[in-house]
């Protein structure tokens, strides 16, 4: 009996223990976020935000493909106001669902280009983040590097590294390569890749940097800001690492370098609209702008901002102006063809 | 005669396994009746049903008039008023002797009870002990004051000595059914043991294969089996063909009068009902074999196209002396003999 | 739920990719399966054997050394074993440093470091269900196997063994369920198994009906091979035959050593190695939030594990009593049904969770009980998405100890007038309190490590300590993910050494 007791008690005390979730009947302004940005210097964005307007912010963060599916789950009781997420591929997918609704505001038409943005408005992009090539400095000349196309040539066999094929910016990149050569070239092309990697695809984009470093291939595919994170680390072995690596902005005297975007949309259902408009233009917004930049070595999409230290040494670069929306949809047949090259 | 327990005409299945088929049973308070049959004979199951273990097939179970199992009604065992002791005591591992023998009652006299109840069962001090460190006949006594505890009116034992060694088994059979009787309860006595049940029951009911062949008080069951095998439960028993005709008896034994009609008889007779003389002329047996066992001692005779006897043993008889043996026949049972289709006819219209 | 996805139509896209990437998954799956299955086992085996039947230097100690590979989250423990044996990592950069060119470049991230790892996370689980196997097993039997001259050898494969089995195969079926649903380690090792496909079909092809095809072909494979190992063990019933003390087996100098090594061996890899390699990372670049950050997280964690555990044990309970009384082989079928989401990933799971939640939130809309959301995105959510997940632990843990728990006790206690829920609480409980004590202790556990279905059914502003270890793990940032993976493995201990020692102290 006591043990029953004892159980019926722990539960009883964890129920009256743990905050209560219903966030949306707070009298208070507030705004309720489902995030897939799981940066520590994003809570710096929402302190701001809540210091100038006085809005309250609830945070959900995880994995944006499951807050996708918890949104669908939810239908219209959804208490999700704004989706952020990491990548096009998962905003052209939420829009897909109906997830999300167009917002039509001069303000965010004249901060963010065409091209990181819903021709109607459905979501917007707040961040860049360019896709390179990083090379050991030691055994490779950045004379010898070019374009993606060009990883995939012999020259490379055993000593490229990249992360699974499955990873969003890995379907975005390709899904980019696909609108511009067609899927029958981008196949070839993954083939190439497969047969030029030094290992079996494994880990995230750091792993692909501290391989380089400790020489089990030779040139990388990874976004800049884990670049210039290792280079910012307070670890000296961290550092010690990015000190080996060059950064290499592929396809300057094409298309340009292929940008993904982190970015947002207002759910379809949002109780509270008006701040989640208004949250979205906040983070198109200079001070918010500065905290992507400088927070996460991100590129902001406003042009003309401050950018981090370590990135503005990398200088300025040609990015692939394709939208975000057209390579967001080539995710799924990204996806297969990739596969179906052997790049797991 | 009031009657406490009452079972009617229960019949059980398991499967397509009929464990009884058609039981009929009372006992009356202070009364022992007891169970004997071999294992599988559905002893435990009649027991089972007793206890509300089991919800009723097919018959009734009633207690003190009030009706308490059938296919209609099922009265959970914890409302019926049975005791129920086990063959190894099933003491509760995690309480005290005092612990367990308190278990099934509540209020102000329970320490007093079982203080009561130890004395009785001759454990008095042992309150605090845990079960594991008891001996067998130790644990077997705090089980039996365990299911007194709470004044049952019937109590139902299933082997509940068949664990305990010879020396200590008797000792403790003779307290414990002393204490059922002084505590005016009706007890059901489940064994497979023939001298266990004559020695301590009013009355015993012959069960095999899911039947009762005969219930009778254990004399009148050994003295007078309805058949040879109601005979050979009881124990040792000699089968003789014979020929009833002209109201006499005829067997290899001699010849006696018989109210029976003309028809081949079984005729049934214990050793003892036999007298073995030193030969005096024809026919003749001869001593096969001689089992010393105490305070007497059996022989096994044959003869020329006779199935062997089983005698008493005179003392002096030796291996291969010839001897005469000799027929009680003023206790010696004749029933006519049942072959196998009059029995299933029996069956059949039951 | 996942049943009806069958009804769907599939994606066309699907049908093709999985022509390409199902048979490879499906291989690995067994490999996997098959490899983690085996060494666990004998890991497992091995040393609750040692622990339990050997004279031992130190065997108290082992004894729950044993266990504490448990309190690491299988992500974490794959995470710090990478870190160490990877290429780019300490011990194969000393071998380079130290031979050059002639060291061999061992991939650890391969399937067979896959299996190791998931040994060393799972193999505890067979260890304490065997442990307890050998506890109850029956010292007369051994006795009058060695008395039939049977060695400890054979004692131990013709005796002890069969009369643990009901024990072990209920803790390995844990391992290999908890093996099918693992993602993030498997993930991490570079190892694409059937999981990863309900992954990759699900989140990067966006098509949950064919991802739910996939988890009920999975469930079916699970379920039947739990079906083939009841039959297996068919209608043998192994009671409690007593006969005092065990005895135990002395060993020589030589097997003392090597006894402690094999004991020692899982101890060092699954906790003091990565207790060590945390430790340093973060000390070294820890979290910066560490201090007044970490005591709700704390809380969040502690309150949620201990809650879930009281219900889920409760239900257990509650469904264990169920097959007993009943006795009916549907309710039995139907209640092993409901343990089934073990095997299920958990972040599928969670989004099947989510969609009855949401659908019973529409219901009670459309009945006018309730406006908007009531249990969707709340603690409750989390606490049933927790029990779907986690049923099968306590249950298995209720279920082998009601196995123990003789039938003469129910009819004795039943005929002295005390009724079935009395009964439970008088008999019952005392007698289970160990499994219960363990099952409890391995859902609080588990609830503390648990990462995706706390991901996505957590209510606003509502962190754990695993979920901030993910956040900064899967922000690459492994060093500072150091910081609440101790913690964890911190709250974990308490526990675990709590019962340990009210379970040790109680044995006579």
């Amino acid at each position: 009996m006591a043990l029953i007791r004892l159980a019926l008690v722990a539960v009883l005390l964890g129920l009256l223990a743990l905050p209560q979730g219903a966030a949306a009947q707070q009298p208070e302004r507030v705004l309720n976020l489902y995030t897939g940005r799981h940066y520590d210097t994003d809570q710096r964005l929402y302190d701001l935000y809540s210091a100038f307007t006085g809005v309250k912010i609830y945070v959900i963060q995880g994995d944006a493909d499951q807050l996708i599916q918890r949104m669908v789950s939810e239908g219209r009781n959804s208490p999700a106001d704004v989706l952020i997420t990491v990548d096009a591929g998962r905003l052209w997918r939420a829009e897909q669902l109906g997830l999300c609704q167009p917002v039509v505001s001069d303000y965010l038409a004249s901060r963010i280009p065409d091209h990181l943005r819903h021709p109607d408005g459905y979501w917007y992009g707040f961040t860049k983040r360019a896709r390179v090539i990083v090379y050991a400095k030691d055994r490779v000349s950045p004379s010898e590097l070019s374009t993606y196309e060009d990883l995939a040539d012999p020259k490379w066999r055993g000593r490229l590294l990249v992360r699974s094929s499955s990873n969003v910016y890995n379907l975005s990149l390709t899904g980019s390569l696909i609108a511009a050569h067609g899927e029958p070239f981008v196949e070839e092309w993954a083939r190439g890749i497969a047969r030029n990697l030094a290992r079996t695809p494994q880990g995230g984009d750091t792993d692909q940097l501290l391989a380089v470093a400790a020489g089990q291939g030779d040139v990388a595919i990874s976004n800049t800001y884990y670049v210039a994170r290792l280079l910012a680390s307070s670890n000296p072995e961290d550092r010690a690492v990015a000190e080996k690596l060059g950064v290499f902005f592929p396809n300057q005297n094409d298309r340009g370098t292929h940008v993904n975007i982190s970015g947002g949309c207002v759910a379809s259902n949002a109780p509270h609209r008006a701040e989640a408009i208004e949250f979205l233009e906040f983070l198109a917004s200079d001070g918010a702008q500065a905290i992507f930049a400088l927070g996460n070595h991100e590129y902001p999409v406003v042009a003309g901002q401050a950018l981090s230290p370590i990135i503005e040494q990398w200088g300025p670069f040609r990015e692939d102006t394709i939208s975000a929306a057209v390579f967001g949809a080539n995710n799924p047949r990204a996806l297969l063809l990739m596969n179906r090259a052997g790049w797991r | 005669m009031t009657v406490r327990l009452a079972v009617t005409g229960l019949r059980h299945r398991y499967g397509a396994h009929q464990v009884l088929d058609g039981i009929d049973l009372f006992v009356e308070p202070v009364e022992v009746l007891c169970l004997l049959g071999p294992s599988g004979s559905g002893k435990t199951t009649i027991l089972r049903l007793i206890a509300g273990l089991e919800p009723v097939q097919e018959g009734t179970i009633t207690i003190d008039g009030r009706l308490m199992g059938g296919p209609a009604r099922h009265t959970p065992p914890e409302r019926r008023g049975v005791g129920l002791v086990f063959q190894d005591a099933a003491l509760f591992p995690h309480l005290t002797v005092a612990g367990n023998v308190g278990f099934g009652l509540r209020g102000g006299e329970r320490r007093a009870r079982i203080a009561d109840l130890l004395e009785r069962v001759g454990l008095a001090g042992f309150e605090s002990r845990y079960p594991h460190t008891l001996s067998g006949g130790q644990q077997q006594r705090v089980a039996l004051a365990r299911a007194l505890a709470p004044s049952p009116a019937v109590m139902l034992l299933d082997e509940p000595f068949a664990a305990l060694d010879a020396i200590r088994r008797e000792q403790v059979r003779e307290e414990a059914i002393a204490l059922l009787r002084e505590a005016g309860v009706a007890t059901v006595l489940v064994t497979h043991d023939a001298e266990e049940a004559m020695a301590v029951a009013d009355r015993i009911a012959l069960l095999d294969e899911g039947r009762i062949l005969q219930t009778a008080p254990p004399r009148d069951l050994y003295e007078l089996p309805r058949d040879r095998r109601a005979a050979a439960a009881l124990g040792k028993v000699n089968v003789v063909l014979g020929e009833v005709a002209d109201g006499r008896v005829r067997t290899a034994l001699g010849c006696w009068p018989v109210a029976l009609p003309a028809g081949p008889v079984d005729v049934l007779l214990r050793p003892e009902w036999l007298r073995v003389l030193p030969a005096d002329g024809e026919p003749s047996w001869r001593v096969a074999a001689i089992r010393f066992q105490g305070p007497i001692s059996y022989a096994w005779v044959t003869a020329d196209r006779q199935p062997s006897l089983i005698v008493l043993a005179p003392p002096g008889l030796r291996l291969d002396q010839r001897v005469s043996v000799i027929a009680d026949s003023t206790r010696a049972v004749v029933v006519p003999t049942r072959p196998r289709h009059v029995e299933a006819l029996d069956f059949a219209s039951r | 739920m996942v049943l009806h996805s069958l009804t769907l139509p599939a994606d066309p896209l699907w049908i093709e990719l999985s022509a390409i990437v199902l048979p490879t998954y499906l291989a690995n799956t067994v490999l996997l399966v098959v490899g983690v299955g085996l060494s666990a086992l004998v890991l497992g085996v091995t040393t609750a054997w040692l622990v339990t039947m050997c004279h031992l230097p130190g065997r108290r100690v082992l004894d729950w050394l044993l266990v504490l590979p448990l309190a690491f989250p299988t992500y974490l423990l794959a995470y710090a074993s990478t870190d160490l044996f990877e290429y780019a990592g300490p011990v194969q950069s000393t071998l380079r440093r130290w031979f050059g060119a002639a060291a061999p470049g061992i991939e650890f991230r391969s399937l067979p470091g896959a299996i190791a790892v998931l040994t060393i996370a799972l193999y505890p689980y067979v260890y304490l269900f065997a442990r307890a196997g050998f506890l109850r097993g029956s010292a007369t039997l051994l006795q009058v196997s060695r008395a039939l001259g049977c060695g400890p050898w054979r004692s131990f494969f013709t005796v002890a063994l069969p009369l643990a089995r009901p024990a072990i195969v209920a803790g390995l079926a844990l391992v290999l369920m908890e093996t099918l649903a693992e993602f993030g380690a498997v993930q991490y090792f570079a190892v694409d198994t059937f999981t990863t496909g309900i992954y990759l079909t699900w989140f990067a092809l966006g098509s949950p009906a064919g991802a739910m095809q996939l988890a009920a072909f999975l469930l079916a494979g699970v379920g039947g091979l739990l079906a083939l190992e009841r039959v297996a063990r068919g209608g043998g019933r192994v009671a409690d035959a007593g006969g005092g003390p065990l005895p135990r087996y002395p060993l020589g100098r030589l097997a003392t050593a090597g006894a402690l090594t094999i004991c020692l061996l899982p101890v060092v890899l699954g906790f003091i190695l990565p207790l060590g390699v945390f430790g340093r990372l973060a000390v070294e670049a820890g979290d910066a939030r560490l201090g007044v950050d970490y005591l709700p997280l704390l809380r969040n964690s502690v309150v949620l594990g201990a809650t879930a555990a009281g219900l889920i044990v409760l239900a257990a309970i509650a469904l264990g009593y169920a097959m007993r009384i009943a006795k009916s082989r549907f309710v039995a079928a139907l209640v092993r049904f409901s343990a089934l989401g073990y095997a299920v990933p958990g972040s599928v799971l969670s989004v099947g969770v989510l969609a009855v939640i949401g659908a019973f939130d529409r219901g009670a809309n459309a009945l006018g009980l309730a406006a908007g959301l009531v249990a969707g995105g709340s603690i409750g959510a989390l606490l049933y998405a927790y029990g779907v997940r986690f049923l099968a632990i306590a249950l298995n843990a209720v279920e082998s100890g009601l196995a123990t728990v003789r039938p003469e006790f129910d009819a004795a206690a039943r005929t002295l007038g005390i009724g079935p829920l009395r009964q439970m609480a008088r008999i019952h409980l005392p007698l289970l309190r160990a499994s219960l004590l363990t099952g409890a202790l391995l859902v609080f556990v588990d609830v503390l490590k648990e990462l995706p279905a706390t991901l996505i059914v957590r209510p606003f502003n509502f962190d754990t300590l695993a979920v901030r270890a993910y956040q900064l793990a899967s922000d690459e940032r492994l060093s500072e993910a150091a910081t609440p993976a101790l913690t964890i493995v911190a709250a974990g201990l308490v526990p675990v050494i709590m019962t340990s020692l009210a379970l040790g102290g109680r044995r006579r």
